[in-house]
């Protein structure tokens, strides 16, 4: 094989080889990035939660009538749903929720130690912790034990005394905490009987992920309490944790259930946790799939590319190829030298596929976040123009064994 | 006329001739420009004034009364119930309303039927109308700031009385009576500039307007952002207290209007603060529409991340187009070299260069428009949140065929310009 | 007619100079047939293409029909070469898959003749080489001379000063090859200008004027009696 030849053959056709170099590069340098965004929606989709993702379902309701505006009456009814939605085939247990994990925004606040130095700012991540509340099955509904001290009881509920005139100002509730907030609140001793802004620790929690988007550890940070917030304004939600594999089944009887207690009541959305999930990160799922799309569609773009150029080439080469067959190469020979042109060009284009592929990855940076290029994806991506490109040079090459020696003879 | 007809039959028959390699040329083309176009179809839409005659002069207000203990964080829009009261006290502006968003259930007081239809609400003041221009169908706005009567929007009107004038009419909402005073005409304002903070910059206009004032009375909640740094026990319980939860709009006609009021409004500040509330270094800000759609980063940077894959993959395909359009050049120097010789001009053998890149545009135009409805679909399908934002007008069809015909010609260009320039006596040989 | 003194042309690479034409004077009068012979790489070729009109020279000077070619930028020079000059080449390059009719069409595009002119100079010319039936055929439906006849023909149809014909029986076979010849002596007779180029010194021996290239210049010209009376030549198709 003459590389040589083959460099000064390219050489000759500068600005068509030029192009195509660019297009590969540009087509290596944006497979890599699309991988790097499909693998981290992936990722964030199958990391690990730490709470019962199979078994739980959600429902987010609204009273749509003003009777619920008797705090009572809306207390008693949400009784009346748990009850009868606990004592369902399949399922294991059922509550109540203020806010339901996995999600953006919502019923935050700051969390410090009681004696809390004022004229010190509090850290940015503990100004907006999520406050649970829920009734004493909260967590354990949820999949997620307690680690130290104890759990909520009964005697813990704050709801009467905070829907009693008067009273709401002087609650001191018993809280748990989940660990790496115990920690980032009370760092150097342990949480259990602190008091905090928000009330005693009583309990810690193991931690599970409460707010993705959140950065570092402050992902798992979260206040539990016990209390059935009854405003009639604001979503009321409940969890239910079902034996394995009746999900679908309870699902979909969830809604008759609990409209059978009471009817005034506008039913938003039940989902099972996975959809839930599916659906918090639909956005960064779809930005995967369209950049997934725009590989596929460079794939394609290469191929016709590849073909073409491998094309036009034999067509124009047709007598030279010719007087090599007449000279004694054999069609391997021809379909080889064909192929290595394709080669080098990849070759060319994998090097600056990696100033495309860096180059690209820091654009993007600038106004979506997005993982650093490895080396593997890199191989990957010049793998996969290296094999198109192949395939697309196949018949080009293939057309040359079909040309005759006898071309040589006939003069021009 | 006659030689670009003459040229016009020739990039005919060589297009037939040739066509398989056009099929592939304009098709990679038209897939590049398509997926360009779906991508500007929704940035354009994103990035839309929604009142174009008069966004200059619509004002949002931000004031720098957070009383909050960090000292970095950025100033926000919301504010205290007295701080929109302050606002709203001065006929500095030519409109002037403050708003907050809320949801209720509610249903025809004279139905049978217990059913409720879900209904968003704008807790505002009657310059709301005025200033983003509400077309009222019947009736106008309320006169009194407590008074037990709203206004509705046409998509509400139609769900719960079948349209037409619904003036005089009363809803149920929570088991009390409101009485009817105006209808609007069906709405659109993209994107809905007065609330586009906290996912709402897209969502339709409301069902129903009410007086801030009942709205707060009637303890309907805030339900988007609501902050505090009191203990508040209810919505009405806001007032003179540290709740954040209303947006203030202006309309200033003038740099006058506008400098009085950015008076003002410090004077507001500057006097709270002189009254021992702490307030941080920001300075109270008026944006208008353009301005503060730009702050709030109204277009979605996923979009733009798009955008910039989108464009580079357009490039990707010009490339193509070109280097296949070079090969297709350098088998035809026979033809031209003839042409030439037989006494073409440079400027015969170009025109028809661009007629030919001409007719291909035209063909690209066509694909593209099919290609980016098709992308467009796409990404509507993955991104449901682009269902509101994806308007296909006549500009934009213009502004694809035109980026077709564009992307043609400078795919043409190069290989035209080599094909020009071979010299005449060794093609004919 | 033509009149080329002192004629030059010098080929340059980075290394070497080559003299293609050099101190080449020629004057063909009006009615003339020449016919240029010489070895290959004589500066055959590099004459007809300056000649021609494809190729500039570097030295002397050029009149074509009285107009002096030397400063002429490439636009005048194509209407030059469209007006004046027919060409004939070896190997015809015809367009295969444009018709006669619109092969011929082609120079007379650029003349800018109407669409009825055009047509009567297009049937006219095809009737002069006898293929007048054959307008909408492909050329690849055609033998050899046939298709060499519809490359006259197109030369033809503008009407040109002067024919330039180079080897045009290059590619065909004897009986072809003489069918052709006598075609371009019945032009010739007829009043038009011809010089061709050929390697066959019997056929250059049957034509007016004779003149041979050795190094770029020419060497000799020797003047034959015409062998052809004015019998006249039957055309098959």
């Amino acid at each position: 094989m003459n590389i040589k030849a083959l460099l000064k053959a390219l050489r000759l056709r500068k600005f068509a080889t030029g192009l195509l170099l660019l297009q590969l590069s540009l087509t290596i340098g944006l497979m890599v990035n699309t991988v790097i965004l499909t693998n981290s929606a992936i990722e964030k989709l199958n990391s690990p939660f730490g709470f019962d993702v199979q078994q739980l379902i959600s429902v987010d309701l609204l009273p749509t009538s003003g009777a619920y505006r008797d705090t009572d009456y809306y207390q008693s009814i949400i009784k009346q749903d748990i009850a009868k939605i606990t004592a369902m085939d399949g399922v294991i247990s059922a509550a109540y929720y203020n806010q339901l994990p996995i999600q953006n925004g919502g019923w935050n606040g700051n969390m410090q130690a009681a004696d809390f130095p004022e004229d010190q700012v509090l850290p940015r991540e503990l100004q907006g912790v999520p406050q649970f509340y829920s009734s004493t099955i909260g967590l354990d509904n949820l999949g997620v034990e307690i680690i130290e001290g104890r759990a909520l009881t009964n005697a813990d509920d704050i709801t009467t005394d905070f829907y009693t005139p008067g009273k709401r100002g002087e609650i001191e509730q018993n809280i748990i905490l989940t660990e790496s907030l115990a920690k980032a609140v009370f760092p150097n001793k342990s949480a259990i009987g602190e008091l905090t802004n928000n009330g005693r620790v009583v309990g810690i929690a193991r931690d599970f992920v409460i707010s993705p988007n959140s950065k570092g550890d402050a992902k798992y940070y979260a206040m539990f309490g016990n209390f059935l917030y009854s405003q009639s304004d604001f979503e009321q939600h409940y969890l239910i944790r079902v034996e394995p594999g009746k999900v679908a089944q309870v699902q979909a009887k969830l809604s008759d259930t609990i409209l059978s207690v009471q009817a005034e009541r506008d039913i938003l959305r039940v989902r099972s946790m996975d959809e839930h999930l599916k659906k918090f990160y639909s956005q960064d799922s779809g930005l995967a799939s369209l950049f997934a799309m725009l590989s596929l569609l460079m794939i394609l773009v290469t191929i016709v590319s590849s073909f073409a150029h491998a094309h036009f080439h034999v067509t124009q080469q047709r007598k030279f190829i010719g007087i090599r067959r007449a000279l004694g190469a054999r069609k391997k020979d021809i379909m080889l030298y064909v192929f290595s042109e394709n080669w080098i060009l990849t070759l060319g284009a994998s090097l600056l596929g990696i100033a495309t592929m860096i180059g690209l990855n820091i654009a993007l940076s600038q106004v979506i976040s997005i993982d650093k290029p490895t080396v593997l994806l890199y191989a990957l991506a010049v793998f996969v123009v290296f094999a198109a490109g192949t395939i697309a040079t196949w018949f080009p090459a293939y057309k040359t064994t079909k040309i005759s020696p006898v071309i040589a003879t006939k003069t021009l | 006329m006659e030689m670009f007809n003459y040229y016009l039959k020739l990039s005919y028959r060589n297009l037939i001739r040739n066509r398989l390699f056009f099929i592939l040329m304009i098709t990679t083309l038209a897939v590049g420009v398509g997926v360009f176009l779906a991508n500007i179809a929704i940035i354009k839409s994103m990035s839309a004034d929604p009142i174009p005659n008069k966004s200059d002069k619509i004002f949002n207000v931000s004031l720098n009364i957070w009383t909050g203990n960090n000292p970095r964080a950025e100033l926000i829009e919301i504010m205290r119930y007295d701080d929109a009261m302050h606002i709203l006290k001065n006929d500095i502006a030519t409109h002037t309303m403050v708003h907050y968003q809320s949801q209720v259930y509610t249903r025809d007081i004279e139905s049978k039927s217990l059913t409720r239809h879900q209904a968003v609400v704008r807790a505002t003041t009657p310059g709301f109308f005025p200033l983003t221009e509400a077309p009222f169908a019947y009736g106008s706005a309320w006169q009194q700031d407590h008074a037990k009567q709203i206004v509705i929007g046409d998509s509400l009107n139609q769900q719960v009385f079948g349209g037409g004038n619904s003036v005089g009419k009363v809803l149920e909402i929570d088991g009390k009576p409101f009485e009817i005073v105006g209808v609007l005409k069906p709405w659109e304002l993209k994107p809905l500039f007065y609330h586009v903070a906290y996912g709402q910059k897209f969502k339709a206009t409301d069902d129903i307007y009410a007086p801030i004032e009942t709205a707060m009375d009637n303890e309907w909640a805030i339900n988007v952002r609501n902050s505090s740094t009191d203990r508040i026990n209810s919505v009405s319980d806001n007032r003179g207290k540290n709740g954040y939860f209303i947006q203030a709009f202006v309309q200033l006609e003038n740099q006058q209007q506008k400098n009085a009021m950015q008076e003002y409004i410090d004077n507001y500040s500057q006097h709270r603060q002189e009254q021992g509330e702490y307030l941080r270094d920001n300075d109270n800000r008026l944006l208008d529409v353009k301005q503060w759609l730009e702050h709030k980063e109204v277009v979605d940077e996923r979009m733009l991340a798009f955008a910039l894959a989108s464009s580079l993959f357009l490039a990707v395909c010009i490339f193509n187009a070109s280097s296949l359009l070079l090969a297709r050049y350098h088998s035809a120097r026979f033809e031209t070299g003839l042409r030439r010789a037989v006494g073409a001009r440079i400027k015969d053998v170009f025109y028809q260069g661009v007629v030919e890149s001409m007719l291909i545009g035209l063909c690209c135009a066509v694909l593209t428009l099919i290609f980016g409805w098709l992308f467009l679909q796409i990404s509507i399908t993955l991104f449901p949140a682009l269902q509101q934002t994806s308007d296909i007008d006549l500009t934009l069809i213009l502004l694809g065929i035109g980026i077709a015909l564009v992307t043609s010609f400078i795919s043409m260009l190069y290989p035209l310009i080599r094909s020009c320039r071979t010299p005449l006596s060794t093609t004919l040989k | 007619m033509l009149n080329m003194k002192n004629i030059s042309r010098i080929y340059r690479s980075d290394t070497i100079q080559t003299h293609a034409l050099r101190d080449f004077n020629l004057e063909v009068k009006e009615g003339e047939f020449v016919a240029v012979t010489g070895p290959s790489g004589s500066g055959k070729s590099t004459f007809l293409n300056v000649a021609g009109l494809l190729d500039s020279f570097d030295e002397g000077s050029y009149e074509l029909d009285g107009v002096n070619i030397q400063g002429l930028n490439d636009d005048e020079l194509s209407r030059l070469r469209n007006e004046k000059i027919g060409f004939i080449f070896q190997n015809y390059n015809l367009i295969p898959d444009f018709n006669l009719f619109d092969n011929i069409d082609m120079p007379l595009r650029y003349r800018g003749f109407n669409a009825a002119e055009r047509k009567r100079r297009i049937t006219h010319a095809l009737e002069q080489v006898g293929l007048a039936s054959r307008a909408d055929y492909l050329p690849s439906q055609l033998s050899g001379g046939q298709q060499q006849r519809v490359a006259i023909a197109r030369a033809l149809a503008g009407e040109p000063k002067i024919l330039l014909a180079d080897e045009p029986t290059g590619n065909l076979d004897s009986l072809m090859a003489r069918q052709v010849m006598e075609l371009l002596h019945t032009l010739n007779e007829a009043g038009s200008t011809i010089i061709m180029v050929t390697h066959d010194p019997e056929q250059a021996r049957a034509v007016g004027r004779n003149v041979q290239v050795i190094d770029g210049q020419i060497t000799d010209h020797s003047v034959y009696a015409p062998v052809h009376d004015n019998a006249s030549i039957v055309v098959k198709g």
